[in-house]
């Protein structure tokens, strides 16, 4: 009975090792392929009517009302406006660089972006032990002692970055649960890992096609 | 899928230690299971896959008719490269690196009628059980996943093409179509499996 389990577990093997580590197949991915583009827009705005927009030069951080923390400038921030003004242009709207009461933008569109960290630890064992700390009444000293892992955890972590890039109408403010707030007519998100050499060419090509998913952009022009 | 290796741990002892078989005769197969979807499942995951294993044993309770259980573990996976997907009538569009997978853990008891003949040994059978299937959508990192156990059935045909009159060992071909009811969050799932492995009689 022994020997037929012995071989029978051996052919288990035979069939078994390698599956275990197969429930997720060629999941290893390359850092562009990370990359993810999601866009937005409201289908009742007539986009025709939309001809000059003011961008702004600056990249701003997505963070929190009240989050009073200054952020470093985006290191593309150069880059992505340009690429957002060359898109924006291909598509036949005007952009305003100074807007005054006597040239106002139908809409303003502007970049924001955020890093995210995500950090995991896993521990492949229990941490040591303490034994026993002695028996008095036994006259024993005590063990004590504590024994350190016998494996060290492991940490891995990655960072992505998200680019956002929205249009809004400030001049037509809406009511939102008691806050007033100007209506966003199209967003485009990008998101992707921020590491590997070719960041800046990833962005660029994600705002490429952020517009491309947008063809009612051009609506009009 | 810590828990699945858990399980899976616990079904090997429990079919190698077992001594339920009365005749004192039966069938231990051993199968790499193939197969691809079919229905719904085949419009999530249609690539034919290589990657599954089966675990059987069957105990003769007369002449023809084997009763036993069956442990399986199929992984279904299709790229689906880079894809554009709309959604909220239009209004919503994603773009990303999209991968589908999915994982099918059949725990079933079995029947099989064996047929007499000379060379080989043609069987059908019925698998009745359960489902743990485990799927997931994948887009670039980011991924739905949903899982849910399934009360399933499992008819097949196969035949055992012995190895020799005297040998003990012989190959086993089959083909299985699986059922995987819908639940009450989850849809029914369905595949057909074409394994080949071995078969021992004892």
């Amino acid at each position: 009975m022994k020997n037929k389990i012995q071989w029978t577990l051996a052919v288990l093997a035979l069939f078994g090792i390698g599956l275990f580590s197969s429930c997720y197949p060629n999941d290893d991915i390359s850092d562009s392929e990370t990359d993810i583009v999601a866009t937005n827009y409201v289908d009742t705005v007539d986009f025709s009517r939309i001809q000059t927009y003011f961008l702004p030069d600056t990249v701003f951080p997505i963070k929190d009302k009240t989050d009073t923390t200054t952020y470093e400038k985006n290191p593309y921030t150069d880059q992505i406006i340009s690429k957002i003004a060359g898109n924006m242009s291909n598509y036949g709207y005007q952009r305003i660089t100074n807007p005054d009461t006597n040239n106002v933008p139908d809409v303003v569109v502007y970049a924001s972006s955020v890093t995210s960290t995500t950090v995991s630890v896993w521990y492949p064992y229990y941490p040591g032990w303490d034994y026993w700390w002695g028996y008095p009444g036994w006259g024993y000293p005590g063990w004590g002692g504590y024994y350190p892992p016998y494996y060290q955890p492991y940490v891995s972590a990655y960072t992505t970055g998200t680019l956002r890039i929205t249009m809004i109408d400030p001049w037509n403010p809406i009511e939102i649960e008691n806050d007033t707030v100007a209506p966003a007519y199209w967003d485009a998100m990008i998101n992707g890992l921020l590491q590997g050499n070719n960041i800046e060419q990833r962005i660029m090509s994600n705002i490429d096609k952020a517009f491309e998913l947008s063809p009612y952009l051009k609506e009009g022009k | 899928m810590k828990i699945m290796r858990k399980i899976f741990l616990i079904l090997t002892i429990s079919l190698f230690g077992s001594t339920a078989f009365s005749q004192g005769s039966g069938i231990w197969n051993f199968q790499w299971d193939m197969g691809f979807g079919v229905g719904e499942t085949g419009d999530f995951v249609g690539q034919y896959s290589l990657r599954g294993f089966a675990l059987e044993g069957r105990g003769y309770v007369t002449e023809n008719f084997t009763v036993g259980g069956r442990w399986a573990w199929d992984v279904f996976y299709e790229n689906y490269g880079w894809k554009t997907e709309t959604s909220n009538e239009g209004q919503s569009t994603v773009y990303g690196y999209s991968r589908h997978y999915m994982n099918a853990m059949p725990i079933m008891v079995t029947g099989h009628y064996t047929f007499n003949s000379n060379k080989f040994i043609p069987y059908i059978g019925l698998g009745l059980g359960t489902y743990y299937i485990e799927t997931r959508n994948m887009l670039g990192i980011y991924y739905i996943e949903q899982d849910a156990w399934h009360f399933g059935l499992a008819p097949e045909a196969g035949i055992i093409i012995p190895f020799g009159k005297t040998s003990n060992w012989g190959l086993n071909l089959n083909v299985r179509y699986n059922w995987a009811a819908k639940t009450k969050d989850e849809d029914q799932q369905t595949w057909i499996n074409t394994s080949v492995g071995f078969s021992y009689f004892w």
